[in-house]
């Protein structure tokens, strides 16, 4: 009998937040614009980062200094770089570096943050205590200036970007994760269920993560886009992956020294980079609009 | 109110000072203190190094280093730099102004094009305006800003010639003003659409008001708390340097004073301006709660 608290708020005889029944759930929108816009562009981005040696038409970093700046043509469709390299080759596999560095961060940030985070909205206790206490202190640091401290200690690469990345994100899911659970812990279906005995665990499994998941999954895809904007943000300044590398934000800052000369070297960077940026972006907008058609 | 400014104090400090503890020791951790990285640039030989540490005070213990720099932070000592030897507190003052005057100007930028845009697209939710506003605002959010100041710079620098590429306020100011903007818009869009269902709006038409009336009157002062928002949290993050804007357009304000100090591995430099941005940003967040309890009743701070 310990586990009923008598504080806890009076049940509500109509609940918004139970769960829908299946007939209900049958008649919900279909998914949004945005949602396949966003899917799409993602796709093709990982597609093309997979299928990158297939697809490039030259060898990425074989250079041939006699046709530096040429502009687009057919031999080379997006023209060459400042040491005629083939812009459209470097695109392609530009893309693996790029998506793979800040997909891995969140791959990384986000079971951490998730575990921190229901952990600390279901025990309370201690434990949530210093959790937060830490993160607040994160998130008081500009996201930004993690990144940049602690690509100075580590030395830039692109481990150290990950890192850098993954530690910035842990807090932002953790935070997102607790206080879904903490809403949702107090939903009278979970009190139904624990009066009927289950298990703490049983019930986080079974009751909450469903609805927990939906939210991960958009912010987690919110998560990707900025991680991607910080990732270009950091090879700009010279502090990402190795020089050598064709990662999008380094031929973006090679094509910012050129711009006069050869404004299309650092175009077509800035192209890719926003279109991609903005698909993994849709595509959370997309998914929170079919998860909580009330919000769109 | 001011019980709850002073309540917000201590956790401040506690930030603060964990702020700097991480500070400090990722930079002490770096390999290469200032003896290595001017021995790099010159012939320094073991007993020059030796020397450059002692009178650096890196031969001490770290945690003595650590107590002396909080202590200079606190009153005010920033340092100096290891190469231009000039004082940070003197850099920063040079700095300072510079980020200020682009942050004013963005915020100005931001709230001209948000506001009319956000208001609208709130009140005449479903027109095709509402629309645009939309995904326009999806896009200024979206678009990385660094992006945005580069096809700025190559639209009106290169292609235009009406504006010069550096030293020129107005592009690197447009293109943070456009990314926060977005942000408004979106915001003041989902607010507006929420107070429009709500009863006291309802009783405002039922009286006879014009709907000009209701929005100018009713609706948008509700709405400023979600505006202070936006503009408090945006400041917080202009004053900590639009760090790759500033270096897109090389304007001499504390994020390029970040990036050059820590391509000098200029340490005293780079940890002085991180304590301060941080600083900057806690304060800046504090206000925005603060301002709450004066925009908004029903918050009791």
């Amino acid at each position: 009998m310990a586990t009923l608290n008598i504080d806890r708020p009076a049940p509500r005889t109509v609940d918004a937040a139970a769960p829908v029944p299946a007939v209900i759930r049958e008649r919900r929108r279909p998914r949004s614009r945005q949602f396949w816009i966003g899917g799409a562009i993602v796709s093709l981005a990982i597609a093309v980062a997979l299928l990158a040696p297939l697809l490039a038409p030259y060898d990425p970093l074989a250079q041939s200094i006699a046709h530096q700046y040429d502009g687009p043509s057919s031999a080379h469709l997006l023209g060459l770089d400042d040491l005629g390299r083939d812009v459209l080759s470097r695109l392609l596999y530009g893309a693996r570096i790029t998506l793979l560095t800040a997909v891995l961060a969140i791959a990384i940030a986000l079971p951490l943050g998730t575990i921190i985070g229901a952990w600390s909205g279901l025990l309370r206790g201690w434990f949530d205590m210093v959790a937060m206490r830490v993160l607040d202190v994160q998130l008081a640091y500009p996201g930004m200036l993690l990144a940049l401290v602690m690509i100075v200690a580590l030395g830039p690469s692109q481990k150290s970007v990950i890192l850098a990345l993954a530690v910035g994100y842990v807090p932002y899911f953790a935070r997102l994760v607790r206080g879904a659970v903490m809403t949702e812990a107090s939903m009278d279906y979970v009190l139904a269920a624990e009066a009927l005995g289950q298990r703490r665990a049983l019930i986080l499994a079974r009751h909450i993560g469903p609805s927990v998941a939906g939210l991960i999954a958009v912010h987690g895809s919110f998560a990707v886009s900025g991680a991607m904007v910080t990732e270009a943000s950091l090879s700009f300044l010279g502090l990402g992956v190795s020089p050598s590398n064709p990662s999008w934000g380094r031929m973006l800052s090679s094509g910012a020294e050129v711009i006069y000369v050869a404004p299309h070297v650092a175009l077509v960077p800035i192209v890719a980079l926003s279109i991609v940026i903005v698909g993994w972006f849709f595509l959370g907008e997309g998914l929170r609009e079919y998860l909580d058609p009330r919000r769109g | 109110m001011l019980q709850y400014a002073f309540r917000r104090i201590p956790p401040v400090i506690i930030t603060l000072a964990l702020a700097s503890l991480f500070t400090f020791f990722m930079l002490r951790i770096v390999p290469g203190d200032v003896a290595d990285v001017l021995s790099v640039q010159g012939a320094v030989s073991e007993t020059d190094k030796a020397l450059i540490r002692q009178e650096q005070g890196l031969d001490r213990p770290v945690l003595l280093q650590y107590t002396d720099w909080v202590g200079r932070l606190v009153r005010g000592d920033f340092g100096h730099s290891y190469f231009t030897h000039l004082p940070v507190r003197e850099l920063f003052a040079y700095a300072f102004p510079k980020t200020l005057e682009l942050a004013a100007t963005a915020m100005a930028i931001a709230l001209v094009v948000g506001l009319p845009l956000g208001t609208l697209a709130g009140a005449f939710r479903g027109s095709i305006f509402d629309h645009a506003a939309t995904v326009l605002a999806m896009l200024m959010i979206s678009v990385p800003t660094f992006a945005l100041g580069i096809i700025a710079l190559l639209f009106f620098a290169v292609r235009l010639q009406v504006l010069p590429a550096t030293g020129s306020l107005v592009l690197p100011a447009l293109a943070l003003g456009i990314d926060i903007s977005g942000t408004l818009v979106r915001t003041l869009r989902s607010d507006i659409r929420e107070e429009l269902r709500s009863d006291y709006v309802r009783t405002a038409h039922a009286k006879g008001l014009t709907p000009l009336t209701v929005l100018r009157r009713h609706i948008l002062p509700n709405s400023l708390t979600a505006t202070i928002t936006v503009m408090g949290l945006a400041l917080g993050h202009l004053l900590g340097g639009a760090v790759i804007i500033e270096t897109v357009f090389h304007w001499p304000g504390i994020g390029t004073l970040l990036i050059e100090s820590i391509r000098n591995r200029d340490y005293p430099v780079v940890e002085a301006v991180v304590m301060v941005i941080t600083a900057l940003f806690v304060a800046a967040n504090l206000g925005v709660d603060l301002l709450y309890g004066l925009t908004d009743p029903r918050v009791r701070v």
